[in-house]
């Protein structure tokens, strides 16, 4: 066991320590949280032979360049990303042997939005409500340092990792084939006509340049929706599909707030998330309904594909 | 009560459509009876003002069982429901440079600035849920009286303990943020702490009741809070 020390020479465009979230907290106000691409956050920790829910980094757009002090056992999952290691560009998912002294250069993201660095070991960094994500809407003191900054350090207590690993091409998520998000009908589906749900599975819609990890929003807005009166505030999920008073669908993301009064048209189905955490702003889409049946049976399939990186 | 999907592994309990204490308390019941029993594949509950959402991993349970199961509840019938009453008594700072919407919202409802204190502060309040933010709880009902207008324009910041007014629902900011309410006071007390175990002063179900202070009284509570001398559990008062 050693301590191996990472120093952020560039902090990249927004990278955060996120983990799974904390799920639960919802009935205080607080928002779940966690790494907008759950899929590729887990695959990234079993590369390097850690627990599910340990902290990884989450790199938006452009990723940062990291200095390191003491060997390291990485992985890079996610969004497709240049990675260069002493200016050697390198392979994404599989573990990585750094040796102490590197320099980890992350650069442009190229297919996807997200990508995730895993490290080996226990990171030594700060945990509100058993989780290291880091709340939007306020910046708790005790998690600013889960905000990477520019000279900001991280340490991670680790060890030889034997066991190297390379995720099966299959397993591998296609950037290309990310288009068709499955939906459940919600709630308040109905108090759209018709037409307007006519249209709102049959329309190409295009993700917004606004688009956060509080919220995904669609740039056509749904035409002739009649505006509803403000409903009773009610609770919101991540994957909740909000129709707003304009007619814009906006899909509800990890740091969305927890409560809110517009319709819940449909719920994007859980397997379908980690796609919604990877839309690029311009890319265009379309929503296909399922049953709860065919999505549960998606996450056994999703489930037992990943037992295979155990 | 009518029980739907809600996306694939929650479903959402729709009690009567209106924001009334004794639809909040059946909501509130059912829900301190899911987390008490914690049916097979039960996860958690968020409450809301006459709905209730309930997550559930949908490898151990389903819709169906699950629904069937909180059907078959006879919340009246079951002892494990009763909600404790706490009321936490919160002190309110009124005075001017501490309520900077109150001298023009009793003038749009043509009483004056004591007449509105003493029928803010004379009401107890039942928490009704939380939501918008983090420790952020909703209280109500006002007094139809000092019914209030959402402000045109909502501040981009609105300092941390502000006490607002919004329809018939009053609450306190937790900490700075943006916000439309009318702000009518401050307290020094933090409904949200960031470095307690539990940082949630207020929880549904909870009742509320504002106490009118000076300025000295706050800053006193205020420094009381910064040197960690202030025992916030001497807010709280347990009901029966």
């Amino acid at each position: 066991m050693w301590e191996t020390k990472l120093e952020f020479i560039r902090p990249g465009l927004h990278s955060l320590i996120q983990d799974r979230g904390r799920a639960g907290l919802q009935s205080s106000g607080v928002p779940q949280g966690g790494a907008m691409d759950l899929r590729s956050m887990i695959i990234s920790n079993r590369l390097v032979g850690n627990r599910d829910n340990n902290p990884t980094i989450e790199m938006t757009l452009m990723g940062p360049k990291i200095k390191t002090i003491g060997d390291a056992y990485i992985a890079i999952t996610g969004a497709n990303i240049e990675v260069k290691i002493n200016d050697k560009p390198t392979p994404m998912y599989e573990t990585l042997h750094v040796p102490s002294g590197s320099i980890i250069n992350l650069g442009k993201i190229t297919k996807g939005v997200r990508s995730y660095m895993a490290i080996n070991g226990e990171w030594k960094i700060d945990q509100w409500l058993e989780s290291c994500s880091p709340l939007p809407v306020i910046i708790l003191k005790n998690l600013q340092s889960n905000q990477i900054k520019k000279n900001s350090s991280l340490v991670v207590n680790t060890q030889k990792l034997i066991n190297k690993k390379t995720l099966a091409e299959n397993l591998k998520p296609n950037f290309d084939r990310q288009n068709n998000i499955r939906v459940i009908i919600g709630p308040e589906y109905n108090l759209m006509s018709r037409s307007n749900q006519s249209y709102f599975f049959k329309t190409k819609f295009t993700v917004h340049k606004n688009s956060n990890r509080m919220a995904v929003s669609m740039v056509e807005h749904i035409p002739n929706f009649k505006k509803q009166k403000e409903l009773i505030s009610s609770a919101n999920l991540i994957g909740t599909i909000q129709l707003n008073n304009q007619g814009q669908l906006i899909i509800l993301m990890n740091d969305a707030g927890t409560t809110g009064g517009y319709p819940r048209i449909a719920n994007v189905i859980s397997s379908d998330l980690t796609k919604v955490g990877q839309l690029k702003a311009g890319e265009k889409i379309n929503f296909e309904v399922v049953d709860i049946d065919f999505a549960i049976n998606e996450i056994k399939k999703e489930k037992d594909s990943l037992l295979s990186i155990l | 009560m009518n029980i739907v999907p809600y996306g694939d592994h929650a479903l959402l309990i729709k009690f009567e459509n209106k924001i009334d204490f004794e639809v909040n308390q059946k909501v509130i019941s059912l829900s301190n009876f899911l987390i008490e029993t914690s049916p097979n594949g039960f996860r958690y509950c968020i409450p809301a003002y006459c709905s209730l959402t309930v997550v559930y991993d949908p490898l151990v349970t389903n819709f169906a069982k699950l629904r069937s199961k909180i059907e078959s509840i006879d919340i009246k019938n079951e002892k494990k429901n009763v909600i404790k009453s706490r009321i936490i008594n919160i002190p309110v700072c009124y005075q001017k440079n501490y309520a900077p919407d109150l001298e023009t919202f009793a003038r749009s409802k043509s009483k004056s600035v004591e007449e509105i204190i003493s029928l803010h502060s004379s009401k107890l309040y039942h928490v009704y849920m939380l939501g918008f933010l983090p420790g952020f709880a909703y209280l109500g009902k006002t007094d139809e009286s000092i019914k209030a207008e959402r402000r045109a324009s909502p501040r981009l910041k609105v300092p941390a303990g502000s006490v607002g007014l919004a329809g018939l629902q009053t609450a306190i900011y937790p900490y700075e943020s943006p916000g439309g309410w009318q702000l009518i006071g401050k307290t020094p007390i933090k409904p949200f702490n960031e470095v307690k175990e539990n940082p949630f002063l207020f929880q549904v179900g909870d009742q509320v009741k504002f106490r009118e202070i000076g300025a000295d009284e706050y800053k006193a509570i205020e420094i009381d809070i910064i040197v960690n001398k202030f025992d916030t559990e001497s807010l709280i008062d347990v009901g029966n």
